[in-house]
């Protein structure tokens, strides 16, 4: 069928202006959208300033050391870029890119979860019945 | 014109059906007995008189040799045909239906030395008579009359004393019967042959391959005998490639074809279980199933080796930088302790945490100077 269509598009000249490479398949990369995009981009930063982070934190947050060496480190930590931040990042569905109400462990959102759960595609899920 | 034979007509008119494509100055040519107008293109004249002797010789020696070997070509021409006669050549079987042209009065006009050649020709030759006299009768006409004009206003001779025969060949023709052109009839369809299913039928029967499959198949999949045998070490070697066993390391331009070209190979020889045992062996072997006797470190291969005593005895990272006393040694102490009860770090991981402490302190040395922790 799609074959169908799309030889039959392939007849139209391009001169009328209509595009011949309409799309009649899903497409699917690795990235929904764009803000799933952002968000790995996000991560990656995350992933790369997290040992600098860490130790300016523990410098930051202990009681033991004087306060001026506190406020340095507190100072470095602000200069870090913005994305180095972890809680920039949204725990979005893998599948479909939903910032809310996602089902951690699958890293998925409810309505897809519940869809394979359903078609038996979740290890160890059942419907719950007591 | 000169005078025509019935024999040389039989044999101009085997070649002109052999040859249809002949045009009318061949033909003529052929059909003349003079020797002269054959050789024409033989004959190549000389040039005399010319101003230097030497290339007047030259060129006198080419046009001879040229002349040798167009009456060699000419001659061969002739032999081969004469040859062509006497062999027996099959010839094309009427099909059923085919077209038979019904001769016209007009054609009957060619004489009678012609049609007496026609007659000598479709005796001598294989196949329907009265086809190939049709055929011939059919030839002549085409021609348009140069030929049988001549006949017809000859002077008598001595041969011909009687009168021309009338018009009508009925010992020629009368063997011959206009047959109607056969139509292809539509054959009766019934019901089932008119819907979908009989046109699919049909459309099917044409397309498939009534052989049995297994030969087919074996036809298909049997390697082709190579049509020029060659052998491996026969000829000498090109020499393109200085190091031919280099080539084979390396790698490849399709690197995930070759990882599916490998799995394939690994997939045709393994088969799959045959019961149980052999599927939890196989899961085992994958590392799906816990292992005995169990290992609670099973799966963690990053660490194998390395003693439990690493992880927990990291004052040994401090003795180089860290002061012995103060609030930077208080916390050197902390971060070790907290760094020996993580078990989620590698020991490098825990030793480039100690490093980067030291890095920071030893830029913020003045800062602590002055604050007086060193």
């Amino acid at each position: 069928m799609n074959n169908m269509l799309k030889n039959t598009l392939k007849l139209i000249p391009s001169t009328l202006g209509i595009c011949s490479n309409i799309m009649f398949q899903q497409l699917r990369t690795r990235w929904v959208d764009c803000r799933m995009i952002r968000d790995f981009k996000r991560r990656k930063c995350v992933v790369e300033y997290a040992d600098e982070r860490l130790r300016l934190r523990t410098i930051l947050k202990n009681k033991v050391l004087p306060v001026a060496i506190r406020e340095d480190a507190r100072a470095m930590i602000m200069e870090l870029p913005r994305n180095s931040h972890p809680y920039r990042t949204t725990y979005r569905c893998a599948l479909t890119s939903r910032p809310r109400g996602n089902v951690k462990p699958f890293r998925m959102s409810r309505i897809v979860w519940r869809d394979l759960a359903d078609h038996n595609r979740l290890s160890g899920v059942q419907r719950a019945m007591w | 014109m000169q005078s025509i034979t019935s024999a040389r007509l039989c044999n101009q008119f085997r070649s002109m059906c052999r040859f249809p494509g002949r045009n009318r100055s061949q033909i003529v040519r052929y059909f003349s007995d003079d020797d002269s107008q054959k050789n024409k293109e033989a004959e190549v004249k000389v040039k005399k008189d010319t101003p230097i002797e030497e290339k007047s010789e030259q060129k006198a020696s080419a046009a001879l040799k040229l002349s040798n070997l167009l009456q060699a070509i000419i001659q061969d021409d002739l032999t081969m045909k004469s040859e062509k006669e006497n062999l027996k050549l099959s010839t094309a079987k009427n099909k059923k239906g085919s077209f038979k042209k019904v001769v016209t009065a007009a054609e009957y006009q060619l004489g009678k030395e012609m049609a007496d050649a026609i007659v000598g020709v479709s005796k001598e030759l294989e196949g329907d008579k009265e086809q190939i006299k049709a055929d011939l009768i059919d030839k002549v006409a085409s021609m348009k009359a140069p030929v049988a004009e001549h006949i017809l206003e000859a002077p008598v001779k001595e041969q011909d004393a009687a009168p021309k025969e009338p018009v009508n060949f009925s010992d020629l023709i009368g063997g011959m019967t206009v047959e109607k052109i056969a139509k292809a009839r539509p054959q009766v369809k019934t019901d089932t042959q008119y819907s979908r299913a009989g046109r699919v039928r049909g459309n099917i029967k044409d397309k498939v391959d009534d052989e049995p499959i297994l030969s087919s198949r074996r036809r298909r999949f049997a390697p082709d005998e190579p049509s020029v045998r060659a052998g491996l070490e026969e000829s000498v070697p090109l020499g393109i490639f200085s190091d031919p066993a280099s080539l084979r390391k390396a790698e490849p331009l399709l690197p995930i074809w070759e990882q599916m070209h490998q799995r394939d190979l690994q997939l045709a020889v393994m088969y799959p279980p045959s019961n149980i045992y052999e599927e939890m062996i196989s899961w085992t072997n994958q590392g799906k199933l816990w292992k005995f006797p169990i290992d609670n470190e099973q799966g963690w291969e990053r660490e194998q080796n390395v003693p439990f005593s690493e992880h927990i005895f990291l004052d040994k990272h401090l003795q180089d930088w860290c002061p012995k006393k103060g609030p930077v040694r208080h916390f050197m102490e902390l971060v070790c302790i907290g760094l020996s009860k993580n078990p989620h770090f590698t020991v490098e991981e825990k030793k480039e945490h100690i490093l980067g402490y030291k890095n920071y302190f030893a830029g913020k040395s003045q800062l602590l100077k002055e604050l007086g922790a060193v």
